[in-house]
């Protein structure tokens, strides 16, 4: 393994440090040591059942972790999460939302909940709602949202306080191409403010192209991190992690189905 | 296909088994129960068939009829509301209603309430052992009226489904006002026509004539008639049997074609307004907190099941003090009861949505006084009506003090201790959309023991305010019953304020703790 991100000078965004998860007798995450820097675009990969959501989930505060400290810009996380949860914007893979809400209900139920004034709020939601193209849905209860609106309507939730760090897990999935273009773009400026983003995805070629940095995680441990141009070495970064995570597995002809 | 739907069914139970400690307990709790029940049911069976023909014939029917009605009205109000073989699991498979169809019904007979009403109906028809020829065909009329408990079953379970997935519960509340009305014309109706109903044992036979006539006691109803030798009532009553079975067949059917074809959906983009509804008024977290909440008590089943039970209870009193009786001033603080104490699961009820108050570093005090704050808004004016009409339906307004006493303090001492308790624990229940009255399989056993726990405690916590109040109408004391008021008040503040303090302090410090037991349920 080698060390994390490159030499930065500032306390990273996000430092995880020998973090263990166990659920009875399965151990999701096994001891793992990663350091996100500011302003980077943070790509977190791996096969299924890796321990990405589980990972995520600790240093967003949902998951408190077994061993092991999770600190964001220098501050212990679980030592006071409700005050470190100001900074992070977070997005879990599949969570349940107050779905019987409408759109716009939910992003000012977020805005308030996060002590914002109700004219920003107003004004915020209005505009996320624009940007995501869910305008014309925000008077729609969020439980009649198809899947990639359930996402863009998380994402504008996470995003309504202004963060500094956002902990997205899969946020392209299901999202059309035109939306996760604006997506993006969104997490681009994001980043070039200052702001940090990390994102979980299994797409290989997304990753490699929209982030600047990434870290391959397998059976709950950090195999490479680092640069994506670190990292991949001159190959792709497909060919990369299949490699690391022990090559594709053998498989038969399934004749049955291509006759 | 049945064959593969029963070791489907099987296996579910099976797993169950392996799932936790708690379900095992559930399970095997219902499986001592329903044997217990049935042991003794059969035990009885050769002192029922010592009896007269009379009273074997009306047991015969009316027990039947029950049963019939119970499996009917059973996914209404659960306990068995079985959805381990939802219809809508099986629509991606290539199978057409009708072949699903016998599958599900023989699979609905496999599992405690299934095995104990083939054995009780079956094994009843001993009961015609004096007159031996008669057992085959009872036997026959008990299967058709177990066919019958399978059919109705279904097709209100495919039916309710519908209505319960459905994101409007105008329905459920319109359901509890409804209620009300449907009293009226019958209280007014009887009132005018005869004096008091009155059940006697010898009417019993009468009654049982009657219901064998009924779609439910019908298959019964026709081993009486054979009995009797009475062919042309038997016949007619075997054509209502098959009647109502190939008509609820066809209901079943017509629901599940509908279900596996056109999931429900009552998408609305149009709503009037900017879609803010009650967010219009929030301006901080607080009131942004409460505002969630208020959305909820209106547009999920399981809160609007509360609300919709309030219309009925004033008559439910009514009927049984006479509207007179002091009983009636119970009223209001049966209704703050009720709904005050439905927060009391308001964490399990989030569910894995309960993330999003994690994320948003809300602070527990909020979280709880928000929560307390919606049941107040809409419990204030509700037990307001409810006290008002209860001083004036006994007449006894010097009780004002002590009834305004005992409802504010049952209200704020339950929401105090429906804030600490629904932070403490975290039971399995269902989730928003499903049968407010359903509860998932083996959960029973730990439900009941929290809620009992639950109750013991406010009866002890509320139990100053409900003494002075119980005095003061019982002596005609103002004193007492300003006693009563004061001790309402503010004994009840403090336990609110108390309550919010402390559940809040242990949503601060455990909320993820609970937020990895709610992502374990399901």
């Amino acid at each position: 393994m080698q060390p994390s991100a490159p030499s930065s000078p500032s306390i990273p965004a996000l430092s995880l440090r020998g973090v263990v998860k166990t659920f009875g007798a399965k151990v999701a995450v096994a001891g793992i040591h990663l350091d996100i820097p500011r302003g980077s675009f943070f790509g977190l990969v791996g096969p299924n059942g890796a321990g990405k959501t589980t990972t995520l989930s600790m240093a967003s505060g949902l998951l408190r972790p077994d061993l092991g400290t999770v600190s964001v810009d220098g501050h212990d996380l679980w030592a006071d999460p409700a005050k470190i949860k100001r900074l992070l914007g977070i997005l879990p893979d599949g969570a349940r939302l107050f779905d019987r809400l409408t759109g716009a209900q939910l992003i000012t139920y977020s805005g308030l909940l996060q002590g914002l004034d109700r004219s920003v709020v107003d004004a915020r939601r209005d505009e996320l709602l624009t940007i995501l193209g869910l305008a014309n849905d925000a008077r729609t209860l969020v439980v009649d949202y198809s899947a990639g609106m359930v996402k863009k309507i998380s994402l504008a939730c996470a995003l309504v306080h202004a963060p500094r760090l956002l902990l997205l897990d899969e946020p392209f999935e299901a999202v059309d191409p035109v939306s996760a273009t604006v997506i993006r773009s969104i997490l681009s400026d994001f980043t070039a403010g200052g702001g940090t983003v990390v994102v979980s995805s299994h797409v290989m070629d997304l990753v490699q192209r929209m982030c600047d940095h990434v870290a391959i995680i397998a059976e709950g441990k950090v195999l490479a991190s680092g640069t994506v141009a670190a990292v991949r070495g001159g190959r792709s970064l497909e060919d990369t992690f299949v490699d690391l995570v022990g090559g594709l597995p053998d498989r038969t002809e399934l004749t049955w189905l291509v006759s | 296909m049945a064959g593969v739907l029963i070791r489907l069914k099987l296996a579910l139970l099976g797993n169950a088994f392996r799932r936790s400690i708690w379900q095992v307990v559930g399970i095997v709790l219902a499986g001592v129960y329903g044997l217990g029940l049935m042991l003794t049911e059969l035990a009885s069976l050769p002192l029922l068939a010592r009896q007269d023909a009379e009273f074997i014939e009306s047991a015969w029917v009316v027990g039947g009829g029950l049963l019939v009605l119970g499996w009917a009205v059973v996914p209404i109000i659960s306990m068995g509301a079985d959805m381990t073989l939802d219809p809508r699991r099986f629509a991606p498979f290539a199978m057409s209603p009708a072949q699903l169809m016998p599958g599900l019904a023989v699979a609905t007979l496999v599992g405690v309430p299934g095995v104990v009403t083939v054995v009780l109906a079956v094994g009843n028809a001993w009961m015609w052992t004096s007159r031996p020829a008669m057992v085959p065909v009872a036997v026959l009329g008990a299967i058709a009226g177990v066919a019958l408990c399978v059919v109705a079953s279904r097709a209100c379970t495919v039916v309710l489904g519908r209505l319960l997935a459905s994101r409007n519960v105008k329905w459920l509340l319109l359901a509890g006002l409804s209620v009300p009305v449907v009293l009226m014309v019958v209280l007014v109706f009887s009132a005018s026509t005869t004096s008091a109903v009155r059940l006697d044992a010898d009417q019993i036979p009468g009654i049982a004539n009657v219901f064998a006539w009924t779609p439910v006691g019908a298959p019964w109803g026709v081993t009486v008639a054979v009995a009797r030798g009475e062919w042309w009532i038997a016949s007619g009553q075997a054509l209502v049997t098959v009647a109502t079975l190939l008509a609820l067949t066809w209901w079943w059917h017509r629901g599940l074609r509908e279900t596996m074809e056109t999931p429900p959906s009552d998408r609305r983009p149009r709503r009037s307004g900017d879609g803010l509804g009650v967010f219009s008024y929030a301006q901080g977290p607080l009131s942004a907190m409460t505002a969630r909440s208020l959305v909820y008590w209106f547009r999920d089943a399981r809160y609007a099941a509360g609300l919709a039970v309030v219309p009925v209870l004033p008559f439910v009193f009514f009927l049984f003090t006479g509207g007179r009786g002091v009983g009636m001033l119970a009223l209001g603080p049966t209704v703050a009861f009720l709904l005050a104490w439905s927060i009391s699961v308001d964490v399990a009820y989030d569910g894995r949505a309960f993330w999003t108050q994690l994320a948003l570093g809300v602070t527990g005090r909020v979280d709880r006084a928000g929560r307390a704050l919606a049941v107040l808004l809409l419990t204030v004016p509700l037990t307001g009506i409810c006290v008002i009409g209860s001083l004036w339906a006994t007449g006894r307004w010097d009780a004002a003090a002590a009834t305004i006493g005992m409802t504010v303090g049952v209200l704020l001492v339950s929401l105090g201790l429906s804030s600490v308790l629904s932070a403490l624990f975290i039971y399995p229940v269902p989730g928003a959309g499903e049968n407010p009255f359903s509860a998932p399989s083996g959960s029973s056993a730990i439900n009941l023991l929290t809620q009992v726990v639950g109750w013991l405690l406010l009866v002890l916590c509320a139990a100053p305010v409900l003494i002075s109040g119980a005095l003061a109408v019982r002596w005609e004391s103002e004193a007492w019953g300003l006693s009563c008021l004061a001790l309402g008040v503010i004994g009840g503040g403090l336990m609110l304020w108390g309550g919010v303090v402390l559940g809040g302090r242990r949503l601060d410090s455990h909320g993820p703790d609970l937020f990895a037991q709610l992502t374990a349920i399901r």
